[in-house]
């Protein structure tokens, strides 16, 4: 309907307004200049997506004084306290891990180092519940590590590992594989000359690493930081699991056993405002550096930093941090299911629960792609202030952890939408706000790689405005389009507090199966889901590991 | 011999100055690609190199082999007298007083222009040195800046200005031009021709631009395929070229056939002039080379050429002409006398200096590939 033709045959109706007339100069120009379909369908999902935080600030405005003392009655400053520890050492610990990983793989005669690369990325495949479960079990009291030295050595009890030294432990161990991707990325991408112009001036090796190189590499280390701080502070899993009381475990509390809604969406709003401040302390440190790695990576081969004694050292630390990382939660989820099979365990796998996620995250998967193209295509093709801020809002699943985005949902399902409230529908809905930004990334990223020159040959040669974009530009950024739908489908599958909140009664996804086992301690029934979940993420990101790799 | 503009000039530092860098037979070879090969050059103290050749000739392995970034696979190379680097010796980057300023200056982005330009040096006396060479290169008062706040012509200088702080005995630019607008570049080459002399910095110089290498060079070598085609003063190289290869690739010239009748050398645009004493090769046959500059062209319905392209180039017109053998000549002649396109015209080389002749692509006589070493 809103083809060149139809502005073609309006034009020959009306001849007397000239050439220059077509139906949207009626429209303000920033809707002017594309279909007005596209624009609408764009603000309908950032709205969607800015539902739940809206609702958060209603029920919280709605209770006053209520939401605000039970802020003073639950001790809000301190849970934010420890938020912040917690979020200091996770940040601290996993850039100490990641910058010399990420260095040692890229810049080193490392041995195998490109296992190492692909090693330590996949620790992202690992749910936090499920990381946490195992190390309770390893070395938790009477876990495993216990039990093997009590026998000769007489150990009775092992450090603590409840609180914040085993939540620290753990996050870092699962989280630090996002500061090791973005410093990896820029380290291929800096050019070897910046580090040969500081040789030839007589600097060392060293020198070099420290006042060029690593200086070079902060923005990376920031972005990759800001995400591990974002997921330590919307965790929820790892820190409910090993009793740490964080902003997300007790709002969880408040909700799920003293039914105290106020205080929930009190708490909420208060988590979201740390995650925002966040955002924006990486924001302001990124502006105020304007730091440029090359736009192409050079070409020319850069100098391999030969180990020498250090090989040694490096091989154990690379091998150290996987054999933690990867190698426990692995070992004892198959421990844990061998030890089923063998006991005759009954309850070794819920089909059900597979056949539920796998629906709902289909679903999700589906609806995120379709959700994100609208905002995606104008934040590129239609670049300018109104599809900017439709593209932050689209960025709120980013910021808002899947706990407040659940609560958020229930308040809005509980008052305007019964008909939906505890169905598939509103579940999938907060899927779809919580992921949003992964597809928006990815199909940007993609579509940035079109020439919009393309779509603009296609309609001169009589195609309309849709069909352009569905025969030209869809089958050209269809692997970002895939990338994004299995991205979302992982996540999804993964999720916990929001499937915990919003999913339907009686009705168990995988993920809130091994929550309720790991509860209740029955590692055994937990084991064979978390293994389906860790392989099933894994071997997708093992390929994007090994396609970076192959570009470089 | 022949006198040739600016040789004087050179004769007379070559005797008080000493050699900075030595290069003899330095060869490199990535996998199968032979890079460089058998490399010699001598360059004194004070004087500017140009290393000029087509992309991928090697020139810039052979800057970065002695700025020590690259090991040479045989040959030696020495700076100041010092042996840096042979296939059993490698003397790090760092521990050579060479600096290099890269095609894209590789200026530390997270540095103000100071701290950029004070990177090589100690604590002491750092500040004034800095000063010092920012006014070298005209900075003054920019050194609070960051290298993203500066021009293109800008970024260059504080390059050059980074380098120079450290006074290395030895300079090296690779393409230093290649990343400015065509107008700024004349006028930045031409101002760090004066801050180079200025500093009285030895320097090798890589470019593919012969006008960039004939203006910039005391001396210029030309590369082809890893191996040197000539070494020599820019005038020589470009009036004097030891091969056909670098005749053609200094500057258009075409090859004319010759005749030898006698002593008199005969071409389709008349008769050739040679140096005295000149002696033709017995078999082999020879050519003389011809600039658009040494023909005289004129309207005649008895010549034996037409005009069949005329390209304007303001200050004169190039017309190729297509002589009756079918041979293709291209000459340069004042905007004053416009030719038509299809004109018959006479054509003849000029007769008021002898010309270059090639036989079997080497010129005859034999012109030294090593002039000046």
């Amino acid at each position: 309907m809103n083809g060149p033709h139809v502005t073609r045959v309006i034009r020959e109706q009306l001849p007397t307004l000239g050439a220059t007339w077509s139906p949207r100069t009626l429209l303000p120009p920033w809707l002017r200049r594309a279909p007005l379909l596209l624009w609408l369908a764009a603000i309908a999902v950032a709205g969607a997506a800015a539902l739940p935080v809206l609702y958060l600030v209603v029920r919280a405005w709605e209770s006053g004084d209520m939401a605000l003392e039970s802020l003073f009655d639950i001790d809000t400053a301190a849970i934010l306290w420890r938020s912040i520890q917690l979020i200091a050492l996770v940040t601290l610990g996993s850039v100490l891990i990641a910058v010399p990983l990420a260095w040692l793989t890229v810049r080193t005669d490392l041995p195998f180092r490109r296992a190492w690369a692909v090693a330590s990325v996949l620790p992202l495949a690992i749910p936090s519940y499920v990381g946490a479960l195992a190390f309770i079990s390893a070395f938790g009291p009477k876990g495993l590590l216990q039990g093997w030295l009590e026998g000769p050595f007489g150990v009775e009890r092992l450090p603590d590992l409840y609180g914040l030294t085993g939540a620290t432990a753990v996050l870092i161990l699962l989280s630090y594989p996002y500061v090791f991707l973005t410093v990896r990325a820029t380290l291929w991408r800096l050019e070897p000359e910046m580090e040969e112009a500081s040789w030839s001036l007589g600097r060392s090796g060293w020198q070099t690493f420290r006042r060029i190189t690593l200086p070079l590499l902060y923005p990376a280390i920031g972005a990759g930081a800001l995400l591990v701080a974002l997921y330590t502070l919307s965790d929820f899993g790892a820190v409910a699991l090993l009793q740490y009381d964080t902003f997300t475990r007790v709002i969880f509390i408040e909700y799920n056993s003293a039914f105290n809604l106020s205080a929930a969406a009190a708490l909420s709003l208060v988590l979201l405002g740390v995650a925002v401040s966040l955002i924006l302390t990486e924001a302001s440190a990124r502006r105020r550096a304007r730091y440029y790695a090359g736009a192409n990576a050079s070409r020319r081969r850069r100098r391999i930093v030969r180990l020498g004694r250090w090989r040694t050292p490096a091989t154990v630390f690379s091998g150290g941090v996987t054999a933690l990382a990867l190698g426990v939660p692995i070992f004892v989820l198959v421990y844990w299911l061998t030890r089923g099979i063998k006991a005759g365990e009954s309850e070794l796998f819920d089909w059900g629960a597979l056949s539920n996620s796998v629906q709902y995250s289909v679903a999700a998967s589906i609806a995120t792609v379709i959700a994100a193209v609208p905002i995606s295509v104008l934040s590129v093709q239609r670049p300018g202030m109104f599809s900017a801020a439709l593209e932050r809002f689209s960025y709120v699943g980013f910021a808002m952890p899947g706990i407040a985005v659940g609560l958020g949902l229930v308040f809005f399902g509980i008052r305007y939408a019964t008909g939906i409230y505890q169905t598939a529908y509103l579940l999938i809905f907060a899927y779809v706000v919580l992921f949003l930004p992964v597809a928006v990334g990815s199909i940007r990223a993609s579509l940035l790689q079109v020439n919009p020159r393309m779509e603009e040959a296609a309609m001169s040669l009589g195609r309309s405005r849709i069909n352009a974009f569905l025969t030209v530009t869809v089958p050209v950024i269809r692997p970002g389009l895939a990338a994004a739908a299995i991205m979302v489908f992982l996540l999804t599958m993964k999720e916990l507090p929001a499937t915990l909140i919003l999913g339907p009664i009686e009705s168990r996804t995988l993920a809130t199966s091994i929550w309720t086992a790991a509860e209740e301690a029955f590692f055994a029934r937990a084991a064979a889901p978390s293994l389906l979940l860790v392989v099933a993420s894994a071997a997708p990101m093992t390929f994007l590991v090994l396609r970076e790799r192959s570009r470089n | 011999m022949i006198g040739l503009p600016g040789l004087g000039r050179k004769r007379q530092e070559d005797v008080v100055s000493d050699i900075t860098l030595r290069c003899n037979g330095v060869s490199k070879t990535f996998g199968e690609s032979i890079a460089v090969e058998e490399f010699d050059i001598q360059v004194k103290r004070g004087q500017i190199l140009a290393l000029v050749g087509p992309s991928g000739c090697g020139k810039t392995t052979v800057l970065r082999m002695i700025a020590g970034l690259e090991p040479l696979d045989t040959g030696r190379i020495e700076i100041g007298g010092e042996l840096v680097a042979s296939s059993g010796r490698h003397v790090g980057p760092d521990k050579r007083s060479v600096g290099i300023v890269f095609q894209d200056y590789a200026l530390f982005p997270h540095m103000t222009v100071e701290a950029n330009v004070g990177y090589g040096l100690g604590r002491k006396g750092r500040g004034e040195r800095v000063e010092e060479v920012l006014a070298l290169v005209g900075l003054e008062g920019l050194g609070e800046r960051l290298p993203s706040e500066l021009s293109g012509g800008q970024q260059q200088r504080v390059a050059l200005a980074r380098t120079l702080a450290s006074k290395p005995d030895l300079l090296l630019l690779d393409e230093p031009f290649s990343n400015l607008d065509a107008g700024l570049r004349e006028r930045v080459r031409s101002e760090i021709r004066d801050i180079l002399k200025a500093a009285g910095t030895t320097t090798v110089f890589v470019t593919h631009d012969q006008q960039e290498a004939l203006f910039m060079g005391d001396l210029v070598a030309v590369q082809v395929d890893g191996r040197i085609e000539q070494v020599d003063v820019p005038e020589r190289v470009f009036h004097r070229p030891a091969t056909s290869y670098v005749a053609r690739f200094m500057g258009m010239a075409d090859f004319l056939p010759v005749e030898v009748l006698g002593t008199r050398l005969v071409t389709e645009a008349g008769p050739a002039r040679a140096v005295p004493g000149f002696v033709p090769p017995d078999a082999s046959p020879l050519f003389v080379m011809a600039r658009p500059d040494d023909f005289v062209l004129a309207p005649s319905e008895d010549g034996q050429g037409i005009v069949v392209d005329r390209v304007f180039q303001g200050w004169a017109y190039t017309y190729e002409v297509e002589l009756d053998s079918g041979l293709h000549i291209h000459c340069q002649m004042p905007h004053l006398l416009t030719i038509e396109v299809g004109q018959r015209v006479l054509v003849n080389l000029r007769r008021d200096h002898p010309q270059m002749f090639f036989s079997g692509g080497a010129a005859v006589p034999e012109v030294s590939r090593y002039g000046q070493t």
